[in-house]
């Protein structure tokens, strides 16, 4: 019987940078390809959405208020896909932190401002890997 | 009237104390006196036998024929009940509390009235006071409600300042520390990308200041701080090198311009005209696709009078927020976030008031956004 090749987790896909502030898009980017991680990088959960039907990821970052559909609306869309599920960690600029991540089942989350150190560390511990290679 | 010795009933009467007791003949003369008429009215019992009781009742009263109506009421109806002022023998007030009631004999003759008068000042005091202080009461609860209201909107503005600030300062952040990285790097320093980090770095800062900027302006015209230093503005040279401005800021963006044919010259802050069109073309481009021009004009609109209009080609404000997108923070609040502390719209408008002029949205046929500021007549004919 022929498994269906998306639950094959041999190969653990990219890191989802779902954020829809250019800056920080870019910037977040940059710092975890610096670390040697495969980035796939959209601006809001709609292409977020996109990208998953494209290619598993192996993590999700995931900024709470966005346009056209926010971290909420991701997360639900995301739920109920079949298939293996990426861990998400929550970023907000907002208050109650926590609880934001609670309410979209996040496995972490990231207080904006954060150093690049924090937003390494937790990568690594949500993926519970180093990036390929390293 | 023939004064007989009191009996035992008499003698009751005359020593009650808490009310005025006394009988009147059918024309309303005293006939009787209690030592409680003459503590509440005052008059002994031999200054005010054979009086009219008129003598207790304010000259208002007495003009208006009170008295005699409330004889003619209690005659008719057996009893009359009244609150009102009456009159002490000392000229002095109090608030009395009165019963009228009409004496007949067995054949049903009218020989008198009885009258029972209660001094009800002191508690007609005490709720006066009742009531002033629950008046007092219920305006202090408006207040703190009112004061909780105020700290709740000045929470949610913090609120709302502190997570537009964090985004800009977020990537800086991590732009500067990407770049002390480079500096940091054991191998070559690379130096076009450490241009290109301090680049962005510098950008993320300006961004800081325009929303510094935004809140100072906010607060300027919450206070009635800000002021206009008004010059001669020639709006067609003038919006052809804002738009040169504009274009620079956001590249690859279609930005077409349309002015008046002939010059329109206005009385106006350039600086603060500029941040309007700023932040109308900044809406423009962020709600409407990138390949989708962005249409400025200036000149003289229909009513002839000066006028600028930034128009888009995205899908429009819906009608039910045509109002509202010029409220503090409208598009900051909820989920669904453009980004910006929604305060554009807001302070563009306080500044077109200020002018004498206005700004408002306007439908467009078909599709997109239109926002149209319209100024005072031009400074010269």
């Amino acid at each position: 019987v022929a498994r269906p090749s998306t639950r094959r987790r041999s190969a653990p896909g990219p890191i989802l940078l779902v954020e829809d502030d250019p800056a920080i898009r870019r910037m977040m980017q940059m710092a975890l390809e610096d670390e040697g991680y495969e980035v796939v990088a959209v601006s809001d959960g709609f292409d977020a959405l996109g990208a998953i039907e494209q290619r598993r990821p192996g993590l999700i970052l995931l900024d709470l208020r966005m346009p056209r559909m926010n971290g909420w609306e991701f997360a639900e869309s995301y739920r109920a896909l079949p298939g293996p599920r990426a861990p998400i960690v929550a970023l907000t600029a907002g208050r109650d932190l926590s609880a934001k991540a609670a309410e979209i089942g996040a496995d972490a989350y990231l207080g904006k401002p954060f150093d690049l150190e924090q937003l390494i560390a937790i990568v690594r511990t949500v993926t519970g890997r180093r990036p390929p290679g390293r | 009237v023939t004064q007989q010795p009191p009996g035992l009933f008499g003698l009751l009467v005359e020593s009650v104390i808490d009310y005025a007791i006394f009988a009147l003949s059918p024309t309303g003369h005293v006939l009787t006196w209690n030592e409680g008429a003459q503590r509440i009215k005052g008059w002994r019992a031999e200054e005010i036998i054979g009086r009219h009781f008129s003598a207790f009742y304010p000259p208002d009263d007495i003009a208006s024929g009170k008295p005699d109506a409330e004889l003619v009421l209690a005659s008719s109806e057996g009893r009359w009940e009244d609150e009102g002022w009456r009159i002490r023998s000392d000229g002095t007030r109090f608030w009395a509390n009165v019963v009228i009631t009409a004496l007949r004999d067995g054949t049903g003759q009218l020989v008198g009235f009885g009258k029972v008068t209660r001094d009800l000042t002191e508690r007609r005091a005490a709720e006066r006071e009742r009531l002033r202080l629950a008046t007092r009461e219920r305006a202090a609860k408006a207040a703190t409600a009112a004061a909780f209201q105020a700290l709740r909107g000045r929470d949610e503005f913090l609120s709302v300042a502190a997570h537009e600030l964090r985004t800009p300062v977020t990537s800086l952040l991590g732009y500067v520390q990407l770049a002390r990285r480079q500096t940091q790097a054991a191998d070559e320093i690379d130096r076009a990308r450490l241009a290109n980090l301090l680049e962005l770095a510098d950008d993320q800062s300006h961004r800081l200041a325009g929303l510094i900027d935004q809140l100072l302006d906010l607060s300027r015209l919450e206070l009635g701080y800000l002021r206009l230093d008004r010059q001669p503005v020639e709006l067609g040279a003038w919006i052809e090198e804002i738009a040169e401005r504009l274009r620079a800021v956001f590249v690859g963006r279609e930005l077409v311009v349309r002015t008046a044919g002939r010059p329109v010259v206005i009385e106006a802050d350039a600086l603060r005209l500029e941040q309007i069109v700023t932040n109308l073309v900044d809406n423009a481009a962020k709600f409407s696709p990138d390949a989708a021009p962005i249409e400025v004009e200036a000149g003289l609109g229909p009513d002839g009078l000066p006028r600028l209009a930034v128009r888009d080609h995205g899908p429009g404000v819906p009608r039910e927020h045509q109002q509202r997108v010029f409220d503090r923070f409208y598009q900051a609040q909820g989920e669904r976030h453009y980004g910006g502390m929604g305060l554009g719209l807001y302070i563009s408008r306080q500044i077109a008031e200020l002018h004498g002029g206005a700004l408002t949205y306007e439908e467009v046929d078909g599709t997109g956004a239109r926002f149209v500021l319209r100024l005072p007549q031009p400074a010269s004919g």
